[in-house]
């Protein structure tokens, strides 16, 4: 009965922390600029992600061992300390741009200003982490997160041809009038397959499995977890994709400010619509400002073998402490300057593609070893759909930052 | 099981160290060989800390190192050594092998701030 309620909660909070605020950006901006044509990529990320997070889950469960150190194993210091210095760039600012995110979206209820909302978020978000024990963290913000479900509802109401809709899960590309165009369509594509994929997700996911104190027991729990939980959450990005062509699009509007995301819903159910929707948006950028903050923290510690973990207890991991509280403080001061959180976002995903074939690569020799996996060794499944995602990602990585160049950081 | 030959790139380079209470307290970033040509290499040493991390990363890592995380090292004897597996594990506590210290100090700073046990 535990372990099914165990289940339970895994897969909704799995569903409710799908979405962060790059997601958001880049699906309601993919849907009313290219239509539905880009659905393919978010499936092949939900398919990717699944693959690494399985994989991460299992070797956290069976070998106790999370993401960086195996890293450090695997690549070798000095590829290793490349991948901690990439990681913790773009965790500060994906963590800034859900702490920017947060303030706009709160802005939109009472007219403080914005960097006051920043300082108030920032203190929110010290004060959750310092007083609630994991498990709580992944539940409360997870939960909570679920409220983004309103999206869905509005997106599958206001459907307006569903073999359109299905046919963009074939990966096709859409009529555009110039190479620029394609040259954006093709950046969009890189960015959003990042947003399903990024890799704070395992680092976090893996370090979450040994904070739970996973055994080799838990490796169907963590496949049900991460299959079930990760394909509906992506629906919730499906859903966005959707609004992107129902609602922007007809009336060219560019969602730029993640508290747009909110006025579909408010012109379905009005301002109790509205409403759920802020608090989904909410829950769902403080929910990744932690993962991304905490997931800077646990790197940074398993590179140099600190005591880590909030299972400990502050003064029991210090330096973990240290770290997260600091990664919060810069973050918020970061979006505090007054760089669109947007923009941050923006960047932060295309580096974070950068790095994940370093992260992903080692995950797969340890998953595949089965000195130190034994039975629960990745099967031939596993090993192709793994050495499938490590190709695309390189692919993907390679493109990245030419693109982000030729196409002005998104702007065509 | 007992072994006497270990591949030291794969088992024990950039390896967690633990202290006997299951304790991360490093990780294994170098390792003191001794022995002449000719004759068999032995492993003496663990060698741990960010001074020694430091040497084997180029800049500006090494610098980031130093400046950020310090520049202490310590000397693990082989014989302190209680096994070796995924982890390498130590016969005694963190403190008394002369790890742990700037965990230490943090920790004096962090129990300042109500609710630091928790």
């Amino acid at each position: 009965m535990e372990k099914a309620l165990e289940l339970f909660l895994g897969v909704l909070t799995a569903v409710g922390g799908f979405v962060e605020i790059g997601e958001l950006t880049f699906s309601l901006n993919a849907g009313a600029r290219f239509g539905y044509h880009l659905l393919s990529v978010i499936a092949l990320g939900t398919v990717g992600i699944i693959v690494y997070c399985e994989m991460a889950g299992r070797v956290a469960a069976v070998a106790g061992q999370p993401v960086f150190n195996l890293i450090r194993e695997r690549v070798g210091v000095s590829l290793g300390a490349v991948t901690l210095v990439a990681a913790l760039a773009v965790n500060i600012l994906t963590c800034a741009a859900e702490i920017g995110g947060i303030a706009l979206v709160w802005q939109l209820l009472a007219p403080i200003p914005y960097r006051a909302w920043v300082a108030v978020a920032l203190v929110f978000l010290l004060v959750a982490v310092w007083v609630l024990p994991f498990k709580w963290i992944e539940r409360v913000f997870g939960l909570g997160g679920l409220l983004m479900i309103v999206y869905l509802v509005v997106a599958a109401r206001d459907v307006r041809d569903w073999a359109e809709l299905l046919a963009g899960f074939i990966p096709s590309a859409p009529k555009l009038e110039s190479t620029s165009q394609y040259m954006l369509f093709a950046y969009y594509a890189v960015a959003l397959l990042s947003s399903v994929m990024l890799p704070y997700e395992t680092y976090f996911y893996a370090s979450g499995a040994i904070e739970d104190k996973w055994t080799p027991a838990d490796v169907p729990i963590n496949r049900v977890i991460v299959i079930v939980g990760f394909t509906l959450g992506s629906l919730l990005a499906v859903a966005l994709v959707s609004l992107g062509v129902t609602v922007f699009d007809p009336l060219h509007i560019e969602p730029q400010v993640p508290g747009v995301a909110a006025l579909p819903v408010a012109l379905a159910f009005g301002k109790a619509g509205l409403l759920v929707a802020l608090a989904g948006l909410f829950f769902a950028f403080a929910g990744a400002a932690i993962e991304t903050c905490l997931s800077g923290a646990y790197s940074l510690a398993q590179f140099f073998g600190w005591p880590w973990g909030r299972f400990r207890g502050h003064a029991s991991a210090p330096r973990f402490t240290i770290a997260w509280i600091a990664t919060f403080v810069l973050a918020a001061l970061l979006i505090a300057s007054g760089v669109d959180p947007v923009t941050v976002v923006e960047y932060s995903i295309v580096f974070s593609v950068v790095i994940l074939p370093l992260t992903y690569f080692p995950l797969l020799l340890v998953a595949g070893d089965p000195r130190v996996m034994g039975r629960h060794v990745n099967g031939r499944l596993s090993s192709w759909l793994g050495w499938f995602y490590l190709v695309l990602v390189t692919i993907t990585a390679l493109a990245a930052i030419p693109l982000l160049v030729l196409t002005h950081g998104g702007r065509g | 099981m007992k072994r006497d030959v270990f591949d030291i790139a794969l088992e024990l380079l950039d390896h967690e160290v633990v202290d006997a209470d299951g304790v991360p307290c490093g990780i294994v970033d170098d390792v003191e060989l001794a022995g002449e040509p000719g004759k068999p290499l032995r492993a003496v040493a663990l060698l741990i800390g960010p001074g020694t991390v430091a040497d084997r990363l180029v800049w500006p890592f090494n610098v980031l190192v130093r400046r950020f995380v310090g520049r202490s090292r310590v000397r693990i004897p082989w014989r302190d050594v209680r096994a070796i597996d995924e982890r390498i594990a130590l016969r005694r506590s963190a403190q008394s092998h002369g790890l742990g210290d700037a965990d230490r100090r943090c920790a004096r700073l962090i129990a300042r701030i109500p609710g630091s046990a928790r």
